[in-house]
């Protein structure tokens, strides 16, 4: 933000992708050192080129020279072996040699004679003279190709003597003259044979033939004239102009000949280069030496752009690993842009990075401080909720820590306690040596735990008031010292808890009802006092098996771990048995139990409950006789009023006969309506009690439900039945299971009239419960039963409504117990209430009708 | 439609009301009959004279219902409660709400007739009071502030000078008043004013309790 300038050109830079910066910077500098070093380089290496040709063209020069100075040499030789030849030498010493002397024959374009066929002259070379002369210098025969005139006396001045032939020039051409002589074995001297060679073009060229001279020219000029006299080319260079002219387009050289020299002229040898073909040579050379810069430049550049490029690749993938780093490990989004310079992005994002890191390193280390609060909070809610006393001390004994439970205990406060010696705070005197000795003891450091611990000790509160306490030490080992963590149970209650549970383990011996253990064998293990008439019965000791029959009574309980009631007649004592398995101990305890009193009172009772159950029904039968009569009412007011209907309009004399005949059907008729109704009446009447029977369950419910049809349409009750299909054949005492149901159901209209009218449903359910069991459920919509009614329930004298006597349920539930039967409620309060009757059925049964 | 007082039957038993409409209508009386406290409140409008026989247990709204319902329409149409055996209390109870009579089933003809003609009789008084309370009500209305000061407290016992005190004003000034109040509610004595007033009690309390 300081430098927005920088930034923003740092932006601009970073979101240039690093490749491209590269391929420009690459570029620019290429083209820079191309500008700077291609002019200067091209001229240095046109120097040195300069300078190397020149070099190579002098020596090529000197080359030509000396092949040319060769070519003499070879021409030379030729005429010494032509001298040597026999035909000539038989021709020189023949007659006619002698006759000749005369005058010189001259020959023009003859053949000559005594030449060999086919002499092997050089190559095309021929000379243009052979001029045969005595020793005089006198010539004898010419022969001569060429019709212009030699002037043979020019050339034989020339002769030397010498066996080596020299070059002139004559009328401005170059001629070479060689000489020979002719030698007989036997004979004197008589001849020389000279040959005359125009050096012309032809000549020029034969000389160098077999180096060729490729673009070269040379040939021989007048070194004093500064003329030349003959070139390899003529119609590029011609004979005759000055060596000067041609310095513009070639470059000369020019060398003395080193033998064969004129004596009388002075004839040099040149060389002409020419400029443009060597110029073009040069830039030919600089051309290929520049395509080779360039070539260069471009491998460089490339090579500098790909490894930019392979390093910004590198960069992105690092990039992309510090991201996935920071997302994964950091849990920091950090997101890579997918263009731009990676290098820049590499700074800014590892900047970041280090911030995120150090950031997060902050984080951790509050995460740590706080995780340190914790757990120092956690020990200290440990130390601080500890039942047992406990308090530090250094290692001489004096407090530096108590816990809550430590001050509640012993009365004293912390702040008491601290740097207070321990033994003589809360220890009593006689007991300080031992606290004393115990820790020291556990100073030691390969000390074994359990010498860590006390076996008692009597501790002393603020009060004064002594408590029992169990004692361990546990050693801390700090950095520079030791300190104790002493824990000191206060064991009053639990040497109290002991005392009890050896008070409690008398309670068996003590049971006035016999107490037994038997083991998995059949022995009896223990028995107590009072067991002893029931060992009598079975005619055994402790120690022995008990008879078979109860032997095997003990395995099948523990065999299926199911508790197991057997009544026994001791003497006119009716004791019940009751075989409880310790399956994981593996042995059965068994109790007994004087039940005589018991089966007396249930006898009483059976006969008192059917006295109740004899009121009951009575104050029932009252209750719809009631309902019935009001509903008798109903017809008879009816059958009144048309009664009365009539006798005025009879009376008064109004009224047809047919209204009248109406009228009285309709007194028939509400009539016969008050009859069913005494009818019913009658049904629940006239019944007569008999024992039990074999009923289907399903008629006894539908009849009840006939009783209640009245009272429930006075109460807005919608009575529903949902019958198990088929019969559910029950034996039991059909009026007491009626009276039972009539009762719920009585409950049931009474629950709902506390709810609204639309809301009044009764549920009449039965339905078989497995082969031996079937069951009826009543169900209301009343405002159900308060939970803390649900346990009274079914208790005598219980009740929930007003003018209630609380029998009913009692009652019932006598009654349903004495049919082996269960009853038993349930309620969701505000929705209304269940109640569950299960009788045995018996799908053997059969029923006999209704 | 005729005026003529009619015996609404209201009975869920079909039977209890076709016997009904027979004994009734054998003394020419005319008769309507309802099977529910619903269907009577659906067709019955309050300027239809006559009485009202209700069955206390009906399915529905129950007959006591239809009372308090009534009560709270204001319609003052007498009711007589006809219950069946053991619904004593709840006849008492209708009888606190206003009901005329209770009458057991199964019925004496003669009582229920002579019920139902002392019901019919009843409310034919009730009505005239009703259009005479009427009458009184626009003729107070045509009374001045100050008039209805002066009547409220004539009628409430006050000597003239007593009034004058009280309002401010001197003697003469109201018994100008006082005449003026005479003349608008046509009254030939003071005992027809208190009378009136007393027929009118609401208006005139509010009166009372102002001054």
């Amino acid at each position: 933000m300081d430098h927005p300038e920088s930034t923003r050109h740092q932006v601009l830079i970073s979101r240039i992708p690093l490749p491209l910066i590269s391929v420009f910077v690459g570029l620019v500098c290429g083209l820079l050192a191309w500008l700077i070093i291609d002019p200067i380089q091209g001229r240095e290496l046109g120097g040195i080129f300069q300078s190397e040709l020149e070099k190579r063209l002098e020596f090529r020069a000197a080359d030509t020279r000396r092949r040319f100075e060769h070519f003499l040499l070879d021409l030379d030789w030729a005429t010494h072996s032509l001298a040597q030849n026999w035909r000539l030498v038989r021709h020189v010493y023949s007659e006619d040699w002698e006759e000749s002397a005369q005058k010189p024959i001259v020959h023009f374009n003859e053949p000559i004679p005594w030449m060999a066929p086919n002499f092997p002259f050089l190559s095309s070379v021929e000379p243009s003279h052979l001029i045969l002369m005595d020793l005089d210098g006198r010539p004898r025969e010419v022969y001569h190709r060429q019709d212009q005139p030699f002037p043979i006396d020019r050339a034989i001045e020339l002769y030397t003597g010498q066996p080596k032939g020299v070059t002139t020039t004559l009328w401005q051409t170059p001629y070479f003259i060689s000489w020979a002589e002719i030698i007989h074995d036997t004979e004197d001297k008589r001849a020389i044979i000279m040959l005359v060679m125009p050096i012309d073009e032809l000549f020029l060229n034969t000389s160098q033939q077999f180096s060729g001279l490729d673009g070269i020219i040379i040939g021989l000029f007048d070194g004093d004239q500064q003329r030349l006299l003959s070139s390899s080319d003529r119609h590029k260079v011609w004979p005759t102009s000055q060596l000067d002219d041609w310095r513009e387009k070639y470059l000369v050289t020019s060398q003395a000949l080193a033998i064969y020299q004129s004596p009388d002229r002075n004839i040099q040898f040149f060389t002409l280069v020419s400029r443009a073909k060597m110029e073009s040579k040069i830039t030919q050379i600089l051309a290929s030496v520049r395509r080779e810069r360039i070539f260069e430049a471009v491998v460089y550049v490339v090579a500098f752009t790909l490894t930019f490029f392979l390093i910004s690749s590198r960069l992105t993938h690092t990039l992309r690993r510090i991201s996935s780093y920071c997302q994964n490990a950091l849990g920091i989004e950090q997101v890579v842009p997918k263009r731009g310079n990676q290098l820049m992005l590499l700074e800014s994002n590892l900047m970041d990075l280090f911030q995120q890191v150090s950031y997060a390193r902050g984080e951790t280390q509050v995460e740590q401080e706080l995780r340190i609060r914790e757990s120092e909070a956690l020990k200290s809610a440990f130390f601080d909720t500890s039942l047992d006393p406990i308090i530090t001390v250094d290692n001489k004994g004096f407090i530096i820590e108590s816990n809550t439970t430590a001050v509640e205990t012993f009365g004293f406060s912390r702040e008491q306690m601290l740097g207070r010696a321990l033994d003589e705070m809360v220890i009593h005197p006689k007991d300080r040596p031992h606290i004393r000795q115990l820790l020291t003891r556990c100073r030691q450091k390969s000390v074994l735990p359990s010498l860590c611990k006390s076996q008692k000790l009597t501790g002393v509160d603020a009060q004064g008031k002594e408590k029992p306490l169990a004692c361990s030490v546990m050693p801390i080992q700090l950095k520079e010292r030791t300190v104790f963590t002493v824990y000191l149970r206060d064991v009053t209650e639990s040497e109290k808890a002991e005392r009890q549970i050896q008070s409690l383990a008398k309670f068996t011996s003590e049971n006035p009802s016999p107490v037994l253990r038997i083991n998995n064998r059949g022995v009896i293990i223990y028995a107590n006092f009072a067991s002893e008439p029931l060992l009598h019965y079975w005619g055994c000791e402790r120690g022995q098996t008990l008879p078979l029959y109860w032997r095997n009574l003990v395995f099948e309980a523990l065999e299926d771990g199911l508790n197991r009631e057997y009544e026994i007649n001791l003497e006119g004592q009716i004791v019940s048995l009751l075989l409880a398995p310790v399956l994981e101990l593996d042995y059965v305890n068994l109790y007994g139990r004087d039940i005589t009193q018991v089966r007396t009172a249930e006898q009483q009772s059976r006969q008192h409950q059917s006295e109740l159950v004899h009121v009951c029904r009575v104050s029932t039968m009252g209750e719809m006789a009631t309902g019935l009569a009001h509903e008798l009412n109903q017809p008879l007011a009816a059958i009144v009023n048309f009664a009365s209907g009539c006798v005025r309009r009879l009376q008064s004399g109004i009224g047809g006969e047919a209204e009248l005949v109406e009228a009285m059907a309709q007194i028939s008729v509400q009539a016969e309506r008050a009859g069913e109704i005494i009818k019913r009446l009658r049904t629940l009447v006239g019944k007569r009690p008999h024992e039990h029977a074999v009923v289907n369950l399903n008629h006894l419910v539908l009849e009840v439900a006939s009783f209640v049809e009245y009272v429930a349409k006075k109460h807005h009750v919608d009575v529903v039945l949902q019958l198990h299909e088929g019969g559910l054949p029950v034996e039991v005492d059909l009026v007491q299971i009626e009276q039972v149901l009539l009762n719920l159901v009585r409950n049931a209209i009474d629950a709902m009239k506390q709810v609204d009218l639309d809301q009044r449903k009764l549920e009449l359910i039965t339905r078989r419960l497995g082969e031996n069991q079937t069951e009826v459920l009543v169900r209301d919509t009343g405002p159900g039963i308060r939970a803390d009614a649900m346990d009274q329930l079914f208790d005598a004298f219980f009740s929930t409504k007003e003018s209630g006597m609380g029998m009913g349920l009692s009652i019932s539930r006598k009654i349903i117990e004495s049919h082996n039967g269960q009853i038993s409620a349930s309620s969701e309060p505000g929705k209304g209430a269940e109640f569950r009757m299960v009788l045995p059925s018996n799908p053997n049964l059969q029923l006999i009708g209704f | 439609m005729n005026n003529k007082p009619t015996v609404f039957v209201v009975d869920d038993d079909q039977a209890m009301r076709n016997s009904l409409k027979w004994l009734i209508e054998s003394v020419a009386m005319q008769v309507e009959t309802y099977d529910s406290a619903d269907a009577f409140i659906r067709s019955y409008y309050p300027g239809r004279s006559g009485c009202l026989l209700l069955d206390v247990r009906m399915p529905g709204m129950s007959g006591l219902e239809l009372q308090e319902y009534l009560v709270e329409q204001q319609i003052t149409i007498p009711i007589i409660i006809i219950t069946g055996h053991g619904d004593v209390p709840m006849a008492i109870r209708a009888m606190k709400a206003g009901a005329i009579d209770f009458i057991e089933k199964p019925f004496n003809d003669e009582l229920l007739l002579e019920s139902i003609r002392h019901a019919l009789i009843l409310d034919e008084q009730q009505r005239d009071k009703q259009s005479q309370r009427a009458e009184i009500a626009t003729r107070l209305a045509r009374l001045t502030p100050r008039e209805h000061e002066v009547m409220a407290m004539v009628t409430g016992g006050k000597a003239n000078k007593e009034i004058a005190s009280a309002l401010g004003v001197s003697a003469k000034t109201v018994e100008a008043h006082r005449a003026r109040v005479m003349e608008k509610m046509q009254a030939l004595s003071l005992a027809e004013l208190v009378r009136m007033a007393m027929l009118a009690n609401i208006s005139l309390d509010e009166v009372a309790s102002d001054t």
